[in-house]
Formats: structure tokens, C-alpha cells, sequence
């Protein structure tokens, strides 16, 4: 379609749950063709991604003139909150006020569910989604990283310890008793649905002892979350670690969304984990006045 | 004539590449998958991989740690092909063994000499 048809056709948001998941994955994924860190899905991703964070396709959107879909967005739904994701405008399609169409969707619906904050995440450096947000009085709360450690990276030492697996509904306990806050990706409803959650708790010999839940796929761990109960965090975070990649030491591991003023941190760095990219959490808090 | 796999989901991507290396004579596999490329490289023991980082199946490093991995692959060169930030992708490749990366988009020649550069590199 040409911009000029684009321009005299009317601009609709059109609920998600219209289209199917393949029109959906398509959709989003010509739209962050170009995007800082592209991450495309396929058909069974999307789906799985819907189921794990709680996404309503029937309040996520999808904007059309004329026929012709420009963008997509959805909106997971948990109480007393929403979350803005996969937010993505087809490249030549941009500038035209796709996203904002978008946006305002998403905050009046998230109105309508009466939450008190509306939540999403951005990545640093992509300035025209950033500047968008501040445009709908989104504000930063927190970045977040995401942290890769190869599977080739060396072994390392760590304090004398007693380790024991754990899984099922021993993960959630422990999970449920976490200190840190999370994201909306590895929050318990999110965790609870993904399957396949593990847990290690370790116990030093002097006492000093913590857990860590992951999620065990064939080639990766994931979804990992850090707790120290007792003891020299980094002596703790050390035995914890060594416990995990002394068990999988063929796996790919990947740790998103920890906070970068994270206590974790210096330790993940010190066995391997390096940043790959940072995200911004904004928030949105909604009044009713 | 060398071998070469392109791991790559992106259609336009994956068929600009094909037809370039083609047409420097060289054999070319596309997969758009990680799971499928690596059954390919199985398959073929390709001389060059070209790996996009972002996949739909799983990542582009998780696929790349894995042939590494994998004496079935043999000993190919592995570049990663993204259009992730330079200091992001140049951390990546090294981080996760692969031989250099390829920043997305590409000018065709630059796409070419640094395929030959590769290969040079390897034969010497």
C-alpha cells in the first residue's frame, strides 16, 4: 500500500484475539525486523509466551488501515497490574502515529481493569520507544540485565558445601519466600507456568546457606534466581554457583532481568557472566481521581 | 568448493546471502531454524556457518556453544551474522567461540571480502 492510500485510510486498533497466532508471529515479527536486539519467535514461542505471562489477546492489539497491518502490541494482565510487551510498528509504517495509537489502547485498558500501574520494559538505547513511553508519562524504576554464560567458559573454585536438588513444589516454597523484587518475566505466576523450575540449596560448612531455582531445558538454563538465607553473600553466591555449572557444565545460561545494583552481581561476573544488553523498567501509575 | 550453512530465519537475509555465496562458487545449506542447523551441520560438515543471533527456536549463542560442541560438525568457521550493536556482538563472538561476526545490514562487498577473508585466514 502506498503512504498516500495508508494516510486516507483510517488508522483502527483491532483486538488481538481476531488474528490468529501465525498472523500474530508474522506480525510481530516483521515489525522488529530492524529492532536493537532482534529476537523473533516462532508460532510455538508465541504461544508459549502468551501462556507464561499472562498475555489477554482479547486487550492485546493489533493496528490496521486499510486492510494492511502496521503493528502490534500485547498486554498481560495480573492483579492490580498490566504489562506492555512486543510493542512493534513494521518499519515502513513508522512515524505515522502507529504506536501511539497503540499505547493509548493499552493505558485505556488498562484502566477499564481498574489496575493501579501499567508496567514494560524497554531496551537501552532504543531512544524512539524510550521517548514514546516518557511521551504516556511512563517513568524509569529500575535497569535490568540480561547476563549470558557460555558454556565454554572455565571452572572455577568455591568454598566447601553440601548441595541438594530440588523440584516441584519445593522450588515454589523457596521461590516464595524471595527477598528480591522481580519483573514480570520471573515473577511466581510467570515461573509457575513455564515448567521444568529446579532448585539447588547449598549449605556451607559454616553455615553460610542459599538457594537458586532455573529452569532446566535440554541446552539452556534460564529464569535464574539468586536467594542468600545465611552467611558471606559472595562465598554463598560462589558455592551456589559452583553447585549449578559443576552439574550442567555443557549448558548455555542465560539470566534475565537481574537488577543492576543486584548484590548477585559482582559474583555472576566473577564466574563467567558478562552483560549482554540492558533493559529499562518504566511504570505508569494509574489514578482515578 | 566450500561449504557453507546459513543459519537465519530472516527470508530476505538468508536468500541475499545464498545468492551471493553462489555466486562466488560456493556450496550453500539454509536453515531457518537453530535445531535444523545443527542438523545440517551434522549432515554436511560445512566449512564456513554464518548464525543469525536472534532465531526462533533457540539462540543464536545456545546454537553456537552447540557446534562448538559437537565433533559430528567438525572444526567449521563460525561467524555470527547480527544486527546487534558492534560492542554487543563483538562481546558475543568471542564470549561464545565463534571466529568473527558479520554486522547486519551488509554492504554486498564488504558481506563478500570478509567471507574471503575468513577463508584466507583459515588456509594460512
Amino acid at each position: 500500500m502506498s503512504a498516500q492510500r495508508l494516510s486516507l485510510a483510517p488508522l483502527t486498533v483491532r483486538p488481538a484475539s481476531e488474528f490468529s497466532l501465525k498472523i500474530l508471529t508474522d506480525i510481530y515479527n516483521r515489525a522488529r525486523i530492524d529492532y536493537i536486539i532482534p529476537m523473533p519467535m516462532s508460532v510455538r514461542r508465541m504461544e508459549e509466551y502468551l501462556r507464561f505471562y499472562d498475555v489477554d489477546l482479547s486487550r492485546s492489539a493489533v493496528a490496521e488501515a486499510g486492510g494492511e497491518l502496521l503493528g502490534v502490541g500485547m498486554l498481560g494482565v495480573r492483579p492490580d497490574r498490566t504489562w506492555i510487551t512486543r510493542l512493534g510498528v513494521i518499519p515502513a509504517k513508522r512515524r505515522r502515529g502507529v504506536g501511539r495509537a497503540l499505547m493509548r489502547h493499552f493505558i485505556r485498558e488498562s484502566r477499564n481493569l481498574g489496575v493501579s500501574r501499567i508496567i514494560l520494559e524497554v531496551i537501552k538505547g532504543n531512544v524512539a520507544a524510550h521517548r514514546l513511553f516518557h511521551r504516556y508519562d511512563f517513568r524509569e524504576q529500575r535497569e535490568l540485565l540480561i547476563l549470558r554464560r557460555p558454556p565454554i567458559m572455565p571452572r572455577f573454585d568455591a568454598p566447601a558445601y553440601e548441595a541438594e536438588l530440588l523440584y516441584g513444589e519445593a522450588v515454589f516454597a523457596l521461590l516464595e519466600k524471595r527477598t528480591t523484587t522481580p519483573s514480570w518475566l520471573d515473577d511466581l505466576p510467570s515461573l509457575r507456568k513455564v515448567g521444568g523450575m529446579h532448585a539447588l540449596r547449598v549449605t556451607l560448612r559454616n553455615g553460610g546457606c542459599g538457594w537458586i531455582a532455573f529452569h532446566l531445558q535440554p541446552y539452556q538454563l534460564s529464569r535464574l534466581v539468586i536467594e542468600v538465607e545465611e552467611g558471606d553473600n559472595e562465598a554463598v553466591t560462589r558455592a551456589l554457583l559452583h553447585s549449578l555449572h559443576t552439574r550442567y557444565p555443557r549448558h548455555d545460561t542465560k539470566l534475565e532481568n537481574l537488577p543492576a545494583d543486584s548484590h548477585y552481581r559482582q559474583s555472576l561476573e566473577a564466574v563467567g557472566y558478562f552483560v549482554a544488553f540492558t533493559r529499562i523498567e518504566m511504570v505508569k501509575w494509574l489514578s482515578y481521581a | 568448493m566450500v561449504k557453507v550453512l546459513i543459519v537465519e530465519d530472516n527470508p530476505y537475509d538468508a536468500r541475499l546471502m545464498s545468492s551471493l555465496l553462489r555466486k562466488d562458487g560456493h556450496e550453500v545449506f539454509v536453515a531457518e531454524e537453530g535445531g535444523e542447523g545443527i542438523v545440517i551441520a551434522r549432515q554436511e560438515q560445512p566449512d564456513i556457518i554464518l548464525v543469525d543471533m536472534g532465531l526462533p527456536d533457540l539462540d543464536g549463542q545456545t546454537v553456537i556453544a552447540l557446534l562448538r560442541d559437537d565433533k559430528a560438525v567438525g572444526d567449521p568457521i563460525i561467524i555470527t551474522v547480527t544486527a546487534w550493536p558492534p560492542d554487543t556482538a563483538r562481546l558475543m563472538a568471542e564470549a561464545y567461540g565463534s571466529d568473527g561476526y558479520i554486522s547486519k545490514p551488509f554492504k554486498v562487498r564488504t558481506f563478500q571480502a570478509k567471507i574471503r577473508s575468513f577463508l584466507e585466514s583459515r588456509r594460512e
